[in-house]
């Protein structure tokens, strides 16, 4: 046994360890510093940084600079970081490993800002599928107008050049029947010399025969009349056919319009999808942030758990708690004090003030909720306000936190909705009312985050392609317009990895907006076929009413001609019959005053032969 | 590395080790608990321990080195093992109590590859012990160290010790 200790040795180590303790005297705060920065990065499971450390032993006081912890979701900003940490600390119990204060104070708290001291940016590059939803939007009507106008199909030239061909045949017939009727010639063919009386004998049969050839001629006339008046009704029969011909035309160009029309079709938009992707993304953000802050709260004070379920291969081992409710737990914060300016010098700097009570790894042996009471006020409008009230029970087996809060008249300037590079939708100004709830139950969570936004003012800044640009522009011009554009995120299911569900009213919004663009286009395409449909119809009828025109006028003109002859051959006849009739009264008193004479005479004769 | 610059040289130079079989046993031992368990406040603890024993500190070392690196395929086991042991309800109070103990709790033995190890070294702390004697025996033999001589390697190892041991500090400062 005396072989076997060596006293020599020990001596050495002893003083050994008396030169460490003195060295580490001097350089406690940077070995503390390295432990916690340490301690830090493996609980968040992501890079931290603290400036330094400083242990007092005269006041058992702890104060802690410049402290950075990166989000292990976005490597590219800070989870929290602050500027300084300070409180006292029982020494006592910290050879029981437990780290208890009384009251911590916490300086320049500020949450999620802008990482500058990490190398390791993550790239979020979230594949969108905005674009395929505006490539679904062609708006290009004019060329779809132009493709669908298709002439071969079109019913109306048919009809046209049907009622063209037809027109021109009822024409035709009608043409024929006026000169089938030659009513000129007939007329003078009439053998009017037989009713010359002057040349002829000045006999009464003759004149009486004369008379009968007259009468005759009358007849004749008669039915050179009639045929030329079911002539004029057949033109006007022909006529009639041709204006119906010609209303064929025009309801074989109604239908050809609505043919041509009919192939504008409102495109399917998934305005959800659209609204989802547009504005979205933001509240999304801000609902997974809230959910992993209350998971990650979860993990870090861990519910009580009577019986601990094994890990399957951790790494390090799994370190099974022995804590006794009613004991002190590892680490407990009795009262944090919390005062600071977030978002330092830009738009939404804002000043914090409250307390969280009873922060504690072990919730269960502390047997106190922790509460959290947070008030704020944004640097730039006075108006505005913030507030964060919670509770945080561990407790028990199952963890039941409540978590409310509200910021109301927030005012945005250069607010991003969208951090996609290919849509980048900003808000150059707006007022915001932003109002959150959770509740979590174990391991599911029930929430809801609003974003109410007021008095908007989009800058659309640089789009990829023009067409982008002019979609965007108009959906942005109609979100602007509008009094209250609302977006709430629903939480649901597992804290760790909830389902977010968003509902806005910008799709009604947008949908009017692009159903009330696609009108546009579509009277616009609209009215451009019907223009240069009804230009080509209207050449072609044109000739077509042209030609008819020219039918009527000249039927017409040859009607009123050959009326006209009809009545000077009739006055002409209607003359000569008086001129005759007067002749042959003359005739036939001249001829009774001659027979009365020629009587008288022969009576005379007869007289003086009989001796009277 | 200074006060510990003797142990590695004894690590090279192994075959000639004069230690006794119980400080053989016992290096190996050592060695062991150092290979198997996780780095903590544990393994200082125990490197003091052997600093202050006279161990054979060349089967020391290459005991931590071998059961440091069967650890690496041990450690699931030992996850398994400490966790059953932690878990037993009867030693439940004996646990709490530790755990609110002052300075305990420093030990990790609430974490299962702590425990497991641990309880991998008690059940193989004999087995060692002996194999470590047994081997220390064996190389010391008259007939060991004649063939051992008749190896080119030997006179490597023996130069190579030599020249380590030149820059063996603590003995040139303090004699």
């Amino acid at each position: 046994m005396k072989n076997l200790i060596n006293f020599k040795k020990i001596l050495t180590t002893f003083i050994l360890l008396i030169v460490l303790l003195v060295l580490g005297f001097f350089f406690l705060n940077p070995l503390l510093r390295w432990g916690l920065e340490k301690t830090l990065t493996r609980t968040f499971a992501a890079e931290s940084h603290v400036k330094s450390l400083k242990l007092s032993f005269r006041n058992t006081s702890l104060k802690i600079n410049g402290v950075s912890v990166a989000d292990a979701e976005d490597l590219s900003r800070n989870l929290f970081e602050f500027k300084e940490l300070g409180g006292a600390i029982n020494v006592k119990q910290l050879a029981y490993k437990r780290v208890i204060m009384p009251e911590l104070k916490l300086l320049e708290l500020q949450l999620l800002n802008p990482r500058t001291n990490s190398k390791q940016i993550k790239k979020q590059k979230a594949e969108s599928n905005l674009q395929n939803i505006v490539d679904q939007l062609d708006l290009n009507y004019d060329k779809k107008a132009k493709t669908s106008w298709d002439e071969k199909n079109m019913l109306a030239p048919k009809a046209l050049a049907q009622a063209t061909s037809e027109n021109t045949a009822l024409i035709a017939g009608s043409e024929k029947n006026w000169k089938d009727l030659d009513l000129e010639n007939r007329i003078k063919n009439i053998d009017w010399k037989s009713v010359e009386i002057e040349k002829n004998e000045k006999s009464a049969t003759v004149i009486a025969q004369k008379l009968e050839n007259l009468k005759k001629i009358q007849k004749d006339f008669q039915t050179i009349q009639k045929d030329a008046a079911q002539t004029q009704k057949q033109i006007q029969d022909n006529s009639k056919k041709i204006q119906d011909n010609i209303k064929k035309v025009e309801t074989a160009k109604d239908q050809d319009l609505k043919n041509a029309l009919s192939v504008f079709q409102a495109p399917k938009i998934n305005y959800k999808a659209l609204t989802n992707e547009l504005i979205g993304d933001r509240i999304k953000k801000y609902s997974g942030n809230f959910s992993n802050f209350l998971a990650q709260s979860q993990d870090f004070a861990k519910p009580k758990n009577p019986t601990p379920k094994k890990i399957k291969k951790p790494r390090g081992g799994q370190n099974i708690t022995f804590g006794t409710p009613g004991k002190l737990p590892r680490l407990w914060i009795q009262k944090t004090d919390l005062s600071g300016i977030h978002n330092k010098n830009t738009p939404y700097e804002i000043r914090l003030e409250g307390y969280i009570q009873d922060i504690t790894s072990e919730p269960a042996v502390l047997g106190k909720p922790t509460l959290i009471d947070i008030k704020g006020q944004f640097a730039q409008a006075p108006d505005s306000a913030l507030s964060i009230k919670g509770i945080l029970d561990h407790t028990q087996e199952k963890a039941q936190d409540q978590i409310d809060f509200y910021l109301t008249k927030v005012p945005l300037k250069e607010f991003k909705l969208n951090d996609d590079e290919k849509f980048p939708v900003h808000l150059k100004s707006a007022l915001a009312n932003i109002l959150g709830t959770a509740t979590i139950s174990g391991e599911t969570i029930q929430g809801k985050i609003s974003l109410d936004l007021f008095k908007m003012d989009f800058d659309l800044g640089t789009a990829p392609t023009a067409n982008q640009e002019s979609f965007l522009s108009f959906i942005l011009k109609a979100l602007e317009k509008t009094d209250k554009l609302e977006v709430v995120g629903k939480i649901s299911g597992a804290v760790k990895k909830p389902d977010i569900e968003i509902e806005t009213n910008a799709e009604a919004i947008i949908s009017k907006a692009i159903q009330q663009r696609i009108d546009e286009e579509f009277k616009k395409a609209k009215d451009q076929i019907e223009k240069e449909y009804n230009a080509k119809i209207a050449e072609q009828k044109k000739k077509l009413d042209e030609q008819v025109k020219a039918f009527q006028d000249s039927t017409q003109k040859e009607l009123d001609k050959q009326k006209k002859a009809l009545k000077d051959y009739e006055d002409q006849i209607d003359k000569q019959k008086k001129e005759l009739e007067q002749k042959i009264k003359g005739e036939q008193k001249k001829t009774q005053k001659q027979i009365n004479q020629e009587k008288k005479k022969a009576e005379d004769q007869l007289k003086k032969q009989l001796g009277f | 590395m200074i006060p510990y610059w003797k142990q590695f040289v004894a690590a090279v130079n192994i075959v000639h080790s004069k230690a006794t079989s119980v400080q053989a046993g016992l290096g190996a031992v050592v060695g062991m608990f150092l290979g198997l368990l996780p780095m903590s406040i544990n393994s200082v603890i125990i490197i003091l321990i052997s600093t202050f024993l006279n161990l054979d500190a060349g089967l020391m070392v290459w005991s931590t080195f071998c059961f440091a690196t069967l650890s690496t395929f041990l450690d699931t086991f030992a996850h398994h093992l400490g966790f059953w042991m932690l878990s037993l309800p009867a030693l439940k109070p004996i646990y709490t109590t530790l755990y609110n103990l002052p300075f305990a709790p420093f030990s990790n033995f609430n974490n299962t590859l702590v425990m497991g190890n641990t309880l991998l070294g008690i059940i193989f702390f004999f087995p060692v012990y002996f194999s470590g004697k047994k081997f220390i025996k064996m190389i010391q033999t008259a007939s060991f160290q004649q063939k051992i001589e008749k190896f080119k390697a030997n006179k490597i190892i023996m130069k190579v010790s030599s020249f380590l041991s030149l820059f063996n500090l603590k003995k040139k400062w303090f004699g």
